[in-house]
């Protein structure tokens, strides 16, 4: 049989869950789904509004997550989610008319970036704002990115500074910098550790993955929100249930090598 | 044009990624050999990627030199010729090219490690700021982070034998039950950002940022 | 006007006197070495256990994948490791999928830090061991490696094709290894799921200080033989192996500075609370 062998149980997890994710983003178009707030992108709109009011700029940036470099790059879940997050805040930066930088150590990251942002300044009906110069690229180098980072934040003194991406150990340099100039922060993807303690609003786990579905509020995204659910709750029989089976001396672990 | 610009590219993402996904459970000659393709072509994207970022930083800088900016120009001047003299000597003689061996050796690397050195005086400032037991959870944090880092270090086991059992414990029951715990959930929500990318719900990735 | 007590002086210290205290501190231990004993944990004593029930003569595959930051914990764990397998004549592949800079390392151990073992054991280059250098890709070029190596790598670190090295006569793919040492920080998640998991090829991890908390999941789970990280773990494995090296000697500065993050923070505590409780306005009779 061309099937992989060991891979049985994945398939047919990777299966179910898919279904219960699909068959939820269907039902989602009929029924309202409601998902409970998740403070950190609930107060992106407040962050914003901070930097408008004191004049200063609003910061994204990607974290270090080439795909020369480990992160996947563009196929990195913890970019697609923080390109996300990006244009929305893009989106009420056009809105409230605040200046938006964003850095990059991702060099495939930018051509979407400037486009998403592009077309949303067009959509706002504020082209002018938009300005190619503000997406800045430093180095596909982690320290060297970080230390651009680091000098440009000193430099334009942001009043908000978005990490959300894939972030690794160059954020404790990021986020700690940006508590120092008096930056409201947000992070997420990244070392939950180091961003915990230096950023006021933090996304964790599944919250930071979903984010561009609840930012959104469209009804069939919500549902695959409320499909994920019904993985998690599989997931916990699944451990509760192996767990007592074993508790019992009846050992089922085999079943995952099938 | 509509479909080509707005639809095409999900399309395509969506085939070449449910290619990709098939050969990981069906052992098939043809479906290794068309998904393996499809990955090196990723690569060679991705290695033509680069140049962009390469010719936004040259645009910037000479922007930066030929404007004289103030407190700038002079670092744009080195990031230049060094950027320049990397990228030839690593054409002309590839990687084993002996100028370019040296400066990566002898500039890239210990520049790096003096920067990464920056992580713990960070760290240290870090903690000095926000360690304060504000609240019962910054004290639980507070205390748990103090042991683990004493269990880290042969004096903690000298201190007394219950600092390693403790850090131990701490690694191993409550962190890797919020690390399981954390990663499951955040392994669904991946699934679920695949699928919803895959199906052009969420198109921030192709670069339509209105269509949110 | 109320005079600002050394208590809110110290809460808002300028965090650049922290840094020189920090420096002098750890600059201590270079000249006056404490040597305390280390304990070795579990993890890496089956590490070590594990390498040491292979046959001699087994195949190994080292993939090395960190950067400048990495080096100073990472390398000291890979050196001590390579000693290991050096004594016992084990045929070693070197290769990187997520950081060009780790294809320098592979040498760096070989041809400087061990060039002494490498002479004595009279290991030769391309017969006994072998560096593919930085295969670019990541998970994609993982996952096509272990289907077949020639697919992503054709020529050696040196640019030397691999059918002129005759230790890459053995190796079509990666069941054709015993065994795999992952180390460094940016791939490890990627070599579990595409190497480990689907071909379940045995594995042990050396990594950095902060993935510890990520990885003991899988070793919990034996997924992995055994795990260790750091300097600490370097300092361990050095212990195990009674070959005391850069490891062991670092120990002490290591210390010597989480001894002071340690003690910053139970004088930052006191400032607060110090600061907080005299910032309090007084009450009938002058109490707070």
């Amino acid at each position: 049989m061309p099937f992989a062998t060991g891979r049985v149980f994945m398939f047919a997890l990777l299966s179910l869950f898919s279904f219960f994710i699909l068959m939820s983003l269907q039902l989602a178009k009929k029924t309202r789904v409601n998902v409970r707030p998740i403070p950190a992108l609930d107060s992106l709109h407040e962050c914003v509004g901070r930097a408008v009011e004191l004049g200063r700029p609003v910061h994204w940036t990607t974290g270090y997550g080439s795909a020369m470099h480990g992160g996947g790059g563009l196929l990195s879940p913890a970019l697609i989610s923080g390109l996300a997050i990006f244009t929305h805040i893009a989106r009420l930066c056009a809105q409230m008319g605040a200046e938006l930088y964003a850095t990059f150590c991702v060099a495939e990251l930018m051509p979407p970036a400037m486009q998403a942002v592009r077309e949303i300044y067009s959509v706002e009906g504020k082209e002018e704002l938009f300005k190619s110069q503000n997406f800045i690229y430093f180095s596909p180098s982690q320290f060297a990115y970080a230390t651009g980072v680091i000098s440009f934040m000193e430099t334009q003194q942001v009043a908000t500074n978005i990490l959300c991406g894939q972030l690794q150990d160059e954020c404790i340099l990021l986020a700690e910098t940006g508590a120092t100039i008096g930056a409201v922060q947000v992070g997420g993807g990244g070392q939950y550790a180091y961003l915990m303690i230096t950023c006021q609003y933090l996304l964790i786990g599944e919250e930071f993955y979903t984010a561009a579905a609840y930012l959104s509020q469209d009804q069939a995204q919500l549902g695959s929100i409320r499909g994920q659910d019904f993985g998690k709750i599989t997931v916990i029989f699944l451990f509760l249930g192996l767990s007592i089976l074993l508790m019992l001396g009846i050992d089922l672990t085999g079943v995952f090598k099938i | 044009m509509s479909f080509i610009k707005r639809d095409l590219p999900v399309v395509i993402s969506f085939i070449l990624g449910i290619i990709v996904i098939t050969q990981y459970f069906w052992i098939d000659p043809t479906l290794t050999i068309t998904s393996t393709t499809i990955q090196g072509w990723a690569v060679v994207i991705w290695a033509f990627m680069m140049s962009i970022g390469v010719i936004n930083i040259f645009i910037r800088e000479t922007r930066s030199i030929i404007s004289k900016k103030a407190g700038q120009w002079y670092y744009s001047i080195i990031i230049v010729v060094f950027l320049s003299c990397m990228i030839l000597t690593g054409i002309i003689g590839t990687t084993n090219n002996p100028i370019y061996l040296y400066l990566f050796n002898n500039f890239n690397i210990p520049i790096n490690q003096a920067v990464a050195s920056l992580l713990a005086f960070f760290t240290i400032s870090a903690a000095f700021r926000a360690f304060k037991a504000r609240s019962l959870e910054v004290l639980v944090l507070l205390f748990s982070a103090c042991v683990v880092l004493l269990g880290n270090v042969p004096i903690g086991s000298t201190i007394s034998w219950t600092i390693p059992w403790t850090r131990d414990w701490i690694l191993n029951v409550p962190n890797l039950a919020y690390s399981r715990g954390i990663n499951a959930g955040a392994a669904l929500g991946i699934l679920g950002l695949g699928i919803r990318t895959l199906l052009g719900y969420q198109r921030s990735a192709y670069g339509m940022g209105a269509e949110e | 006007m109320t005079e600002k007590s050394i208590f809110s002086k110290l809460d808002n210290i300028d965090r650049r006197i922290l840094w020189l205290i920090f420096i002098a501190f750890c600059s201590i231990p270079v000249f006056y070495p404490l040597g305390l004993p280390i304990t070795v944990t579990k993890p890496t004593l089956d590490l070590v256990n594990a390498i040491k029930a292979l046959p001699d003569g087994s195949k190994i595959f080292f993939e090395d994948d960190y950067t400048p930051l990495g080096h100073q914990e990472v390398t000291p764990e890979c050196i001590a490791i390579v000693r290991l397998l050096i004594s016992k004549k084990m045929y070693i592949v070197f290769a990187s999928f997520y950081t060009p800079e780790a294809a320098l390392w592979p040498p760096y151990i070989f041809n400087v830090a061990l060039s002494k073992e490498v002479e004595a054991a009279n290991y030769k280059y391309g017969v006994n061991y072998a560096f593919l250098g930085f295969i670019p890709g990541g998970d994609t070029s993982v996952s096509a490696f272990c289907l077949k190596i020639r697919q992503v790598a054709n020529v050696d670190y040196y640019g030397t094709p691999l059918d002129q090295l005759p230790i890459m006569n053995n190796f079509e793919k990666i069941q054709d290894f015993n065994f795999c040492v992952t180390s460094g920080s940016t791939g490890l998640a990627g070599m579990l799921s595409q190497m480990q998991a689907p071909y379940k090829m045995p594995m042990v991890i050396l990594c950095m200080g902060n993935d510890y908390s990520n990885m003991v999941r899988y070793y919990q789970a034996g997924a992995i033989k055994g795990l260790t990280s750091g300097l600490r773990g370097a300092a361990e494995i050095e212990m195990a192996l009674n070959t005391p090296g850069e490891g062991m000697s670092s120990m002490d500065i290591v210390q010597g500075g989480f001894l002071l993050l340690v003690t910053f923070i139970i004088i930052g505590n006191i400032s607060y609370f110090v600061a907080k409780y005299r910032s309090k306005p007084l009450q009938e009779g002058n109490k707070r």
